[in-house]
Parts: structure tokens; sequence; C-alpha cells
């Protein structure tokens, strides 16, 4: 068994626990502003949530960077991980290399973001701006950097574990990218509500993305646990972190300040329930041998259905609840095909290097 | 002696009604105010902590109606240059109807305001304004002009942004074009 596991060196495993780490991070400063912004106000570049966001980021900028810098001079037995060479000269594996390039691009948009206020000021309700776009792409691809990183280990009960957690903080972190991207794509279309149809792609992909790469129940249902490990706990903290900060600086709350946690209806709450629906249709669909494809595409279009009846029910955006329970159906199922179909890229991530001696020498 | 007692008089009658305005919101920040005359003779005093205004760019309002906030309601309709009577949109904002149900300013409790926010079109909007006390209502309205948005044009800081994900496009379509061949050869089952 030992000698059909991929190499992967240390450096790159624990690098996957670090991007972790700096995701979390990240999403928890996220979150976080969001509940700012919501509750107290008072904007600048500066504040405790955007600190938060952008350690993230440098962690997991860094640990891209150092994984580079120690993949080029290691010796020995060459890492499994596909990789890159950058620049003629550095050996860069490819999860590290996308989340370096996105954790750059966060940076370089955070640049902008910082004139944009300056020049704009700090509304943040007048849509999405141009900074705040290529935050939420930039972002979104330290995410696929993350899931990469665990999506080529797997070896481990801690490391699948790992990737459950993973794609537990990606499914709440995703919102922010995909309902801008629905927005701008999905506005022209009536009677429904874009950031339905992006927060419904993106649940969908996600979920049959873990179906496709564990190929087991255990998978989708775990990332069920993950998911409301970190809503509730971003729900429990957001909120107390918020009325923590206002006091220490002195600002009171808003008059309407909602006082409810903000990571509660950011994402639907009901989704673990669709991680577990999923993860029964995948038990019944191994013992009957039904192609798998077919249970990813229904995975994709039950976490569709599920975000529309969500916040069709919840009443907090402006749709016409057939046709958006429809397009989210329609867009989940595609999305769950498209899932299966990265699935079967990042497992070839994992079988490249089979052959490939145990030593790791980095 | 007469006349020094009626100007004595006068003067802390001013002194008295000015008493709000001693306490006026958000010093040094309300650089421009405006006058709404009211239905009922009672005018709002609408501060700007920028003027002139301009699209896109955030500002704080007050909202000041003689005789102070206590006992009263003030509900503010703001109707973009095209028409759209939710045209501010605001953060947590509460609502009835179209109407904003105007909270206090959160670093000035004495006054209603709205902290952050931008007027995102440019022409001339028009704030409605309904005071409720007593079961009675009273009603004003104001012109507010929004110049034209600070910085480069929205199309050019657009396009500056998206700039970098083209090559990123063009890369992650041909990369999915290249592997259709390995997509296709997965064996779809359910091992491993």
């Amino acid at each position: 068994m030992s000698s059909e596991r991929p190499h992967i060196p240390r450096r790159e495993v624990a690098g996957a626990w670090v991007l972790l780490l700096g995701y979390a991070t990240l999403l928890t400063g996220m979150v976080w502003d969001g509940q700012w912004h919501g509750d107290v106000g008072p904007d600048n570049f500066w504040t405790a949530p955007h600190l938060l966001l952008y350690a993230g980021t440098g962690i997991i900028g860094l640990t891209c960077l150092i994984v580079v810098l120690l993949s080029t001079w290691a010796r020995g037995p060459a890492t499994s991980t596909p990789s890159a060479t950058v620049l003629r000269t550095f050996r860069a594996p490819w999860p590290f290399l996308v989340g370096g390039l996105g954790a750059s691009g966060n940076l370089l948009y955070a640049g902008s973001d910082l004139w944009w206020h300056e020049v704009y000021g700090f509304d943040i309700a007048a849509g999405t701006t141009p900074s705040h776009f290529g935050l939420g792409l930039s972002i979104q691809v330290e995410i696929f950097a993350m899931i990469m990183a665990f999506a080529v280990l797997r070896r481990t009960r801690a490391e699948r574990w790992g990737l459950a957690l993973a794609v537990g903080l990606a499914t709440l972190g995703s919102t922010s990218a995909f309902g801008m991207v629905s927005e701008l794509i999905f506005e022209w279309l009536p009677g429904v509500a874009p950031r339905v149809l992006g927060l419904g792609a993106a649940a969908a992909l996600i979920l049959s993305l873990v179906i496709g790469l564990t190929r087991s129940w255990h998978w989708p249902a775990a990332t069920g646990l993950t998911f409301v490990l970190v809503q509730g706990g971003l729900s429990l903290f957001a909120p107390a972190a918020t009325r923590w900060y206002a006091e220490t600086i002195g600002q009171p709350m808003r008059d309407y300040a909602a006082n409810m946690p903000q990571a509660l209806i950011g994402f639907p709450v009901t989704y673990p329930l669709v991680a577990l629906l999923a993860g029964a249709m995948t038990a019944w669909a191994v013992r009957r041998a039904v192609h798998p494809v077919r249970i990813a595409v229904a995975a994709g279009a039950l976490a569709g259905l599920n975000t529309a009846l969500f916040y069709g029910v919840l009443g907090i955006l402006e749709m016409n609840l057939p046709v958006t329970l429809v397009a989210a159906t329609a867009l989940g199922a595609g999305t769950g095909w498209l899932g299966w179909q990265c699935a079967v890229l990042l497992r070839r991530f994992g079988e490249r290097g089979r052959s490939v001696p145990q030593a790791v020498t980095a | 002696m007469r006349r020094v007692l009626t100007a004595l008089a006068a003067a802390l009658a001013v002194l008295a009604g000015a008493g709000p305005a001693a306490a006026a919101p958000l010093p040094g920040e309300i650089v421009h105010t405006e006058t709404v005359p009211m239905s009922d003779g009672s005018p709002i005093t609408v501060g700007f902590t920028e003027w002139p205004v301009r699209a896109l760019q955030s500002l704080d309002f007050t909202f000041v109606p003689a005789g102070g906030i206590d006992g009263r309601t003030g509900l503010l309709t703001t109707v973009s240059p095209g028409g759209d009577r939710k045209g501010l949109k605001g953060i947590v904002l509460q609502r009835r109807g179209d109407a904003i149900v105007l909270p206090r300013h959160p670093r000035a409790e004495q006054v209603w305001g709205l902290d952050v926010v931008s007027l995102p079109e440019e022409g001339t909007w028009r704030f409605e304004f309904a005071v409720e006390r007593a079961g009675a209502t009273s009603t004003g309205a104001l012109p507010v002009q929004a110049i034209g948005q600070p910085g480069p044009p929205l199309g050019l800081s657009w396009t500056i942004a998206l700039l970098p994900w083209a090559p990123v496009v063009v890369l992650v379509t041909g990369g999915w074009a290249r592997t259709r061949a390995i997509r296709r050869g997965a064996k779809p089952g359910w091992s491993g």
C-alpha cells in the first residue's frame, strides 16, 4: 500500500495545513468585517477585521513562497505533485503556485482598494467596486489553491479531514466571488436573484468536487459537519468580536443593528442537510453501481434547489421564487457536472507519482 | 430700559432656540446645511459632510427637525434621478415601504443621520421627508444635486481591474480544452 502512495514531501504537507490556517484567518476577518459594517459601520483601511483579513493573505502568500523556494532547493526524489518551472529557475508545485498568485493578486487589489476608498469613501452598499471584485476573485483563487493542496494529499485520515475542513471553509468563503460574478452575469435575468444562483453554483461545485475526489459517502457527509463548525463558529465569534471591538475603540452600535450573526444568512444554514443527503445518495449509488456523474449532477441540482428555497423562505432577496428555483436547480446541475470534471483532473494530481520511491528528502 | 430688557429677552430667546445648534452634530465635519420647509412649519436642517455632493462618493447626512427628534419618527424616501424610490442603498436600513426609517446618527445620537452612504447616480435627487408626531404627519422635500463622480470614468477603472484576469481566462480555457482527453478517458467508477 505504501509503495502505491504518491510521494509528497513534508514541506507540501505542512504547507497545505498552513494554507488552511491562513485561509481560516482570512475568512474570519472577512465575516467579522461584514458584521462590523452592519452593526457599527465606521471604516478605514486599518480596522481589526481588515488586519485579520490581510494577515490571512500574508500567511498564504508567505507559505507559498517558502514552499516554492524549498522545492527549488530540494534534492532527492521530486515531488509527485505536478509542478511548473517559473522563470526557468523556480520549481513550483501547482497548488502553491496558484496560491502564491492568488495572494499576490489579493495584495495588489488591496492597494487599489486603498486608493478607491480614498477617492470614493467607504460606502460598500453602492454595489460591487472594481477593487472589491478583484479582491473577491483573488481570494477565490486562494481557496482553489487550498483545496488543490489537500486534494493532492488524501493519504491519511487526518489529511482527508483536512480536505473536509478546507471544503467547509471554502463553501462559506466562496459566497463573495460567486455572488459578485453572478450579479454581473445574471442581472439581466428577470425574476431571478443573481446572488442565489451564484451561491447555489458555489455549493454545487464544491459538493460534487468532494464526491468526485473521494468517491465515498463519508466525505460529502463530513463536509456538512465541517460546514456546521465553520458557520457555527463564525456566527458565535463575529457578533461578539464586533461588540468587543466597538466598546474597545468607543464606537456606538447602529440604531438598527441587526445584532444577529450575518454568517447565518450569508450561506444557507440548511446546506449540511444537502451534504448529508449527498452522502446518502453516494452510498446508495455505490451499492447499486449507479453512474457517479449522475450523482454529482443530482447533488449539484440539490445544492442549487436548497439555496433558492432557503433565500425564498427567508425573503431577504427580491426574486420570483418558482423562476429562481428552476434557474438555481439547472445551474446547480450544470455546476455539479463541472465539479465532477474538476475532480477527475485533481485526482490525476495524486495519482501521478504512485511509482515514485517513498524516500522523503524535504 | 424696556428696550434693553426686550433686547436681552430676545437674545435669551435666540440663545434658547439656538440650544440645539450649540450642540450641533458632528462638529468640524458638517460642511454644508440645507433647510427643508415642512408642511407643519417646523423645518428640518439637513447637514452634509461633503459639499458639493458627488455621485458615488461617501458622505454622512444629519437630519435635525426643529424641536429635536424625541417623540418623532422620521421617514426619508430617496428618489434617484432615474426615478428609483429606493435609490440610496446603505447598510442595515430599516424601511417602511420605500422610505428609510431614519436612525440616530451613530456618532451624533441627538439627531437622525445616515453614515457612510453615497448617491450612486449623477443628477438631481429628491429627498422626501415625512415626520410623524402624536399621530400627525408633516411632509417636505429637498432636491439634492449630485455632480459627476470623482476619479477616472468607471469604465476605465473596471477595464484596469479586469485586465489581469484576461490571461487567466485564456489559460483556464486552454487548459480545459487540452485536458479533454483526460476527463473523457477517466473511468467513471466508485473505486479509489
